[in-house]
């Protein structure tokens, strides 16, 4: 492997801000503003020391050189450790940068920081995912670290839902979940949003989670979504009867280093890059409101 | 062993410092300001302020610290190297630092290490060597003792030099108080300092007098742990105008920021100083901001300062040396916020 | 516990001058009847012996307003922020020099004429010593104001040294004048003290807070100084009252009012344009008029 990192001529500085050089493997348009890029580590040393690290939930600090970093959560498992994946939508510099470059392009790669989804507490337990429009990566690299583990785990439910057709993300991977039968896949989107020939439910998630009424003996309930589904979606989870040790988030903050010293991102007294992402629903209760 | 030094052989010691391989740094006037700076000639040095306008913060936590640098050559391929670490390990000497001052980047070093290191910070630090100067006067903005400090306090210093001042009341000499084995090596390693006592006591005795604490901030905490959707923060900072003057200026504020420099084929990558006060800090790229009124900034100031510090770390984020005080261009004193709040926490419930 | 920032020290002069007196009278009877929400004026700071701005809405304060040489704030820039515009209509006081900064937020609709009650106070200067910009200033009397306090006052005006400071520079080598600026400008920190205390910086989103692309870099490094500052001179040609608030800010001592001079003055040269005096006339940097001299078009 090509050793492309030129190293200082004199003392080696331990440097924590310092990226891992990746090569972009490949493009996946989602939807007109959303990709997903899969990554190579160009140093295996560095690849074997971050998945001897990674645990699903955890974030890390995605670059261009030349235009930023930015932080996103990892959107593939730790089940799968020849790549990385993230997925994300161009908002701001650095991601406008990234979605200009092509296959084989460098980019840098910090991580994987913060905490993460304890899956290893799940087993044997029904795994209810929960999540709309751009909020299913976080959640997406749980449902393939939980698939790729299927037998440790028991039903496994996934609710998604978008504003319209064109916005959900991961199309081809939701054809796939549909196909499998060890999983029960319910796709929704906005009323207004569907297309002719749609054949999944329309309406707002909160609503079709609602109408779905799956059972809270022993589940796991994961909720990604924008804040206004969230708002909707914690309610129809109590009267379902989930408790709030039952439920976790995911919370994105704005962020710089990811290593809890910029004192950027914390949330109340709580760092998101440290004590988050991944926020059970009892936590996240008793934080104020400043995300 | 008892040892002094006079003001008279300060330039004996900054020339053995050089001779030794260190920069030497200390306050010195620059136009109407008093900055830590590189210095040739001790008479240039201003030691009878209360404190130089600017800490010495820039010497550890640089305002502009490059952490890697990039270049991508014609066929698309990226290198990236480490800055070289001549600048970051030069030897200093930072000389007549206020013990408020001296503390601040130890304050700071329990962040610069959690859970790892930011050597650019470690590394800043390791390479100098902090003479404090401890303070005869303090003026109504100075609170050091309300958070722990002291006008002779050591924390943070590798030697400390308390004066004893003349029959005229200038300082002249100094009672040297070496504080870690780095000072005891430095004082082997230079000239200047003489055997013995100066010939007059210290004179400390009349500023621990006047700086009095004005408030516990343990108390302060209690009332903060409460205290988040108090009223209180509707209108007590309204006069706040969002400038970064108050976290730049001060030695335990740390927040920064990293942004690229440069275009596509080469440039670095660079951390800068930061404010948690500036409206675009908590921006979210979809335009969302959590703390987006100046009240909830500077909320958050008080909060990290005398709340979340203290519960991860142990010790508050302030050392009491007054700036944000001095230089607020609208007079808003941090201090007499937390006074103001230690007084309604010990207020008896229910007035 | 009235709503407003709270009191100091509770030293509050003991004499008051009659202008003083029918300042507090005017101000009670405004929060008395509702007419406004909050008064913005000048109070007993938290430091002894300085000013601060207070913002009262309890009309049982208003014995805090006060209004000396030590007044130097310029208060408008209070009528920037968002929580002061959500009030709707606010008094406030203000010298000459911060009524011009009023004038040019009124003509550039960063405010509301019906929404503000402006308290002018007849100023024969600040500081004391007293400030520069006060020997030359062109608004002893407010241009602008619903109450009137102190009798009015003709203005002292420009003299032979209002510009003598820039005609200083004009007269240096261009290596010279680099050097100057230079030195001043290397103590610079980026804490935007200068642009958060004017008036007139009012861009909500400021061009160096933007990064696509990122047009003035945000390092204090010799670039990012001498970017930003010179770029901020550039939006306020025309535009500044000089108040030199910003000199005040300015934590390392930066001297932005001779910047400020050099720009009224060019302005005042080239164009017979002094910014502020009404809220009617145009900038000339931000006005197109059919059959302008357009020889400098090549």
């Amino acid at each position: 492997m090509e050793d492309t990192n030129l190293q200082s001529t004199t003392a080696v500085l331990d440097n924590i801000y310092r990226p891992s050089l990746m090569k972009l493997d490949r493009v996946t348009w989602e939807t007109p503003d959303t990709t997903t890029f899969r990554f190579l580590f160009m140093d295996d040393s560095e690849r074997r020391q971050f998945f001897s690290q990674y645990k699903v939930g955890q974030f890390g600090e995605y670059s261009t050189f030349g235009h930023g970093e930015s932080p996103f959560c990892v959107a593939s498992p730790p089940t799968r450790q020849e790549y990385i994946e993230c997925t994300f939508r161009a908002v701001g510099r650095n991601t406008k940068a990234m979605q200009g470059l092509n296959e084989g392009d460098t980019v840098g790669f910090r991580g994987p920081y913060g905490n993460w989804f304890p899956i290893e507490d799940w087993k044997g337990k029904n795994i209810l995912f929960i999540a709309g429009g751009i909020a299913l990566p976080p959640l997406r690299a749980v449902i393939w670290n939980v698939l790729d583990r299927r037998s440790e785990f028991a039903d496994v439910k996934i609710i998604y839902g978008a504003r319209t057709v064109s916005d959900l993300v991961y199309k081809n991977e939701l054809y796939e979940w549909e196909k499998r039968n060890d999983v029960d896949l319910v796709q929704t989107v906005d009323p207004g949003g569907e297309t002719p020939d749609w054949k999944g439910r329309i309406g707002f998630v909160p609503t079709v989670l609602d109408q779905a009424a799956p059972s809270h003996e022993n589940t796991i309930a994961l909720v990604c979504g924008p804040p206004i589904m969230i708002k909707f979606t914690f309610p129809v989870l109590d009267k379902l009867g989930f408790s709030r040790q039952q439920v976790y988030t995911t919370l994105e903050n704005r962020m710089k280093c990811g290593l809890g010293k910029c004192g950027r991102c914390n949330v109340g007294g709580t760092y998101v890059c440290k004590d988050g992402p991944v926020f059970r629903w009892d936590t996240l209760a008793q934080l104020p409101p400043e995300y | 062993m008892a040892i002094s030094i006079h003001a008279n052989n300060f330039q004996t010691l900054f020339d053995s410092a050089r001779d030794a391989g260190y920069r030497v740094i200390a306050p010195v006037r620059d136009h109407t300001v008093t900055l830590f700076k590189p210095v040739e000639k001790a008479d240039q040095i201003v030691l009878d302020e209360i404190l130089p306008t600017k800490s010495p913060k820039e010497y550890f936590l640089a305002e502009h610290e490059p952490i890697l640098t990039y270049c991508r050559d014609k066929s698309g391929k990226v290198s990236i190297a480490d800055p070289s670490l001549e600048e970051v390990m030069q030897p200093t000497l930072i000389f007549g630092v206020r013990p408020c001052d001296a503390a601040g980047p130890e304050i700071i070093r329990k962040v610069m290490t959690w859970d790892c290191d930011d050597q650019f910070f470690l590394r800043r630090r390791e390479a100098s060597v902090v003479v404090a100067i401890a303070c005869v006067e303090a003026d109504d903005a100075c609170f050091c003792t309300s958070v722990g400090q002291a006008p002779d306090g050591t924390e943070g210093a590798d030697i400390l030099l308390v004066p004893s001042s003349d029959e005229t009341g200038a300082v002249q000499e100094y009672l040297v108080q070496p504080v870690t084995d780095k000072g005891s090596e430095f004082i082997k390693a230079t000239k200047g300092w003489k055997e013995g006592n100066p010939s007059r006591a210290a004179a400390c005795d009349e500023v621990k007098e006047k700086l009095q604490k004005r408030f516990d901030p343990d108390r302060v905490r209690e009332w903060l742990d409460a205290g988040f959707d108090d009223p209180y923060w509707n209108t007590a900072t309204l006069s706040c105008i969002g400038c970064g003057t108050c976290t730049y200026l001060c030695p335990t504020c740390h927040c920064f920021d990293i942004v690229d420099e440069g275009d596509l084929t080469c440039g670095s990558r660079v951390k800068n100083w930061d404010s948690c006060q500036m409206c675009q800090f908590t921006l979210h790229a979809s335009g969302h901001n959590p703390r987006a009124t100046q009240n909830e900034r500077f909320r958050q100031r008080i909060m990290h300062k005398f709340k979340y510090y203290p519960q991860l770390f142990g010790v508050v984020l302030c050392t009491g040396c007054g700036r944000c005080q001095r230089s607020c261009p609208v007079d808003l004193a941090l201090a007499k916020l937390v006074e103001r709040i230690y007084q309604l926490a010990c207020e008896p419930v229910g007035t | 516990m009235s709503a407003s920032n709270e009191s100091t020290t509770g030293t509050a002069t003991a004499e008051t001058t009659k202008e003083v007196d029918a300042l507090r009278k005017v101000a009670r009877e405004l929060l008395e009847s509702g007419a406004v929400k909050m008064v913005i004026g000048y109070g007993e700071g938290y430091t002894q012996g300085k000013v601060m701005p207070i913002f009262l809405t309890d009309p049982e304060e208003v014995n805090r307003l006060i209004f000396d040489k030590r007044c130097v704030n310029n208060l408008a820039t209070y009528l920037k922020k968002p929580e002061i515009r959500a009030m709707g209509k606010v008094a406030i006081v203000v010298k000459g020099c911060d009524a011009r900064a009023i004038n040019v937020l009124l003509l550039e609709n960063q405010a509301r004429r019906e929404n503000l009650v402006i308290l002018g106070m007849v100023c024969e200067g600040v500081g004391d010593p007293a400030e520069e910009k006060c020997l030359s200033c062109l608004v002893n009397t407010p241009p602008v104001y619903d109450h009137l306090f102190g009798e009015k006052i003709p203005a002292r005006g420009w003299n032979e040294e209002t510009f003598a400071k820039v005609e200083e520079l004009d007269a240096m080598s261009p290596e010279e004048r680099w050097e100057f600026w230079r030195r001043h400008f290397d103590r610079c920190i980026k804490c935007y003290a200068c642009r958060q205390v004017c008036p007139i910086c009012t861009c909500t989103r400021c061009i160096t807070d933007k990064n696509q692309p990122q047009w003035v870099p945000t390092s204090p490094h010799p670039m990012g100084n001498y970017h930003w500052n010179l770029t901020r001179a550039f939006h306020l040609a025309g535009r500044c009252v000089s108040c030199n608030e910003c000199e005040r800010a300015c934590p390392v001592d930066i001297p932005l009012s001779i910047i400020n001079l050099a720009l009224v003055k060019a302005v005042h040269d080239q164009y017979g344009f002094i910014a502020g005096m009404n809220s009617e006339d145009s900038p000339p940097l931000a006005t197109y008029k059919e059959g302008e001299e357009q020889e400098f078009i090549k």
